[in-house]
């Protein structure tokens, strides 16, 4: 048998201890921390001079992200800033960073109404892991027309992974799929699951719903647990205003946000 | 003939490999030297050793069995990573996907490691990886100031 050397020509590889992983290839080290948020961002560019080094795009894209999101608030009472802010998200999506895509992604589909642009970079999150962007990707798919089993079966399957990337929206959504038996096999002991998770993820909604799974029984035994979630959402809706919580509640059931 | 559809792959340990040319070539860079040298059936891979070699054979012999079966993917992906919490495991895993450009490997690994970080100080970073902090107090100073608006919420060493 023949051999042939590999790589035949010097392979900058070749030249590091394999367990030095200050010299994790940029590339890696820039994948693992595409969708990190600001505080694990500088987390990770606190680690070594390297990784410091290898996310600097990603630190630059994050402070334009953030640029980018107070260009979108002001937006809302100006009305003129929404290129601005797309600008902004624009350059931290160039640098990998898929919050910043996301955004991009939003105010394409949501403000601008251009949703194939949309699409298209949510896709991209999407792919990188993005667990935001794996969510809108998913519930862009959920409302094409038809129900189509094909177009429900991507978006469960993106919303699956968005849920387990911990987005509590998604969570929320996938306890429903189950609860209804929409592109999945229905079942109470995974409505429960999602529906704790995302009310762990702070998701006020799931909050109830986990109550109510307590007081029924469905998927978790019946208890008490479940006043306890009940009396959470209220703190985080707060008390002052009784009209508007059962205001909040109604349309919420209207929304069949609820069991 | 069953053999010109294998090649061997050996570890830089020394230990050879046999698989499939269809699993091997979910490897871009295996492909490239497959496609560059017809004639040889032996593949050494200098940078990759025989514990993660097999880890990474492993992956893409799975793979291959799902073909376009998406729904099959995710579960051997999840059975694949069932129990892989192993820090240098999984930086061998992620430095070898990389060199092997495997990019469903990568894409799991990068992931499960992202996730295993989030919410960590970077001295738990650092312990985990065994990464030395070469910073200067300086150094890291800086950084601590220049981005402390982003910092909150950070767990502190």
């Amino acid at each position: 048998m023949s051999t042939t050397q590999w790589p035949r020509t010097h392979h900058s590889y070749s030249k590091r201890a394999k367990t030095d992983v200050n010299s994790l290839p940029c590339d890696v080290i820039l994948r693992i921390a595409a969708q990190f948020g600001p505080p694990d961002l500088i987390g990770a560019s606190l680690v070594c001079v390297a990784w410091r080094d290898a996310l600097k795009p990603l630190r630059e894209a994050m402070v334009f992200t953030e640029a980018g999101k107070i260009l979108k608030r002001e937006h809302k009472r100006v009305n003129a800033m929404l290129g601005e802010a797309l600008e902004a998200f624009l350059k931290g999506a160039a640098r990998g960073y898929t919050p910043a895509m996301v955004e991009v992604g939003l105010i394409y589909y949501l403000d601008m109404g251009r949703k194939d642009e949309g699409i298209l970079w949510y896709r991209r999150a999407a792919e990188l892991g993005d667990p935001a962007g794996q969510y809108h990707l998913a519930m862009f798919y959920f409302q094409l027309q038809g129900n189509n089993p094909y177009n429900t079966k991507v978006a469960i399957e993106y919303l699956h992974k968005a849920a387990i990337g911990g987005h509590a929206l998604a969570q929320h959504k996938l306890a429903h799929c189950y609860h209804q038996g929409r592109g999945v096999t229905p079942s109470t002991a995974e409505t429960a699951r999602w529906f704790l998770r995302a009310a762990e993820g702070g998701y006020m909604p799931a909050m109830l719903n986990i109550s109510l799974c307590y007081l029924v029984g469905i998927g978790v035994p019946k208890g008490t647990a479940g006043s306890e979630w009940h009396k959470r959402a209220r703190e985080i809706h707060g008390y002052s205003d009784e009209n508007s919580w059962m205001d909040l509640t109604r349309r919420l059931y209207s929304k069949e946000e609820f069991l | 003939m069953a053999e010109e559809n294998t090649i061997t792959l050996k570890s830089s340990d020394g230990k050879e490999f046999l698989i499939s040319k269809k699993a091997a070539t979910l490897s871009e860079t295996i492909k490239a030297m497959v496609e560059e040298d017809n004639s040889s059936s032996v593949f050494p891979l200098t940078v990759v050793d025989s514990k993660t070699l097999a880890d990474v054979i492993t992956f893409l012999n799975k793979h291959v069995d799902c073909g376009d079966d998406d729904d099959k993917k995710k579960s051997c992906d999840e059975e694949f990573m069932a129990g892989k919490d192993d820090m240098k495991d999984l930086f061998d895993l992620v430095v070898a996907a990389n060199y092997l450009d495997v990019k469903d490997l990568l894409d799991l690994i990068c992931g499960k490691i992202a996730d295993m970080m989030q919410g960590k100080s970077p001295e738990w970073v650092r312990k985990t990886f065994n990464i030395q902090n070469d910073f200067s107090p300086e150094e890291e100073a800086k950084v601590r100031e220049e981005y402390a608006w982003a910092h909150e919420g950070v767990e502190e060493d």
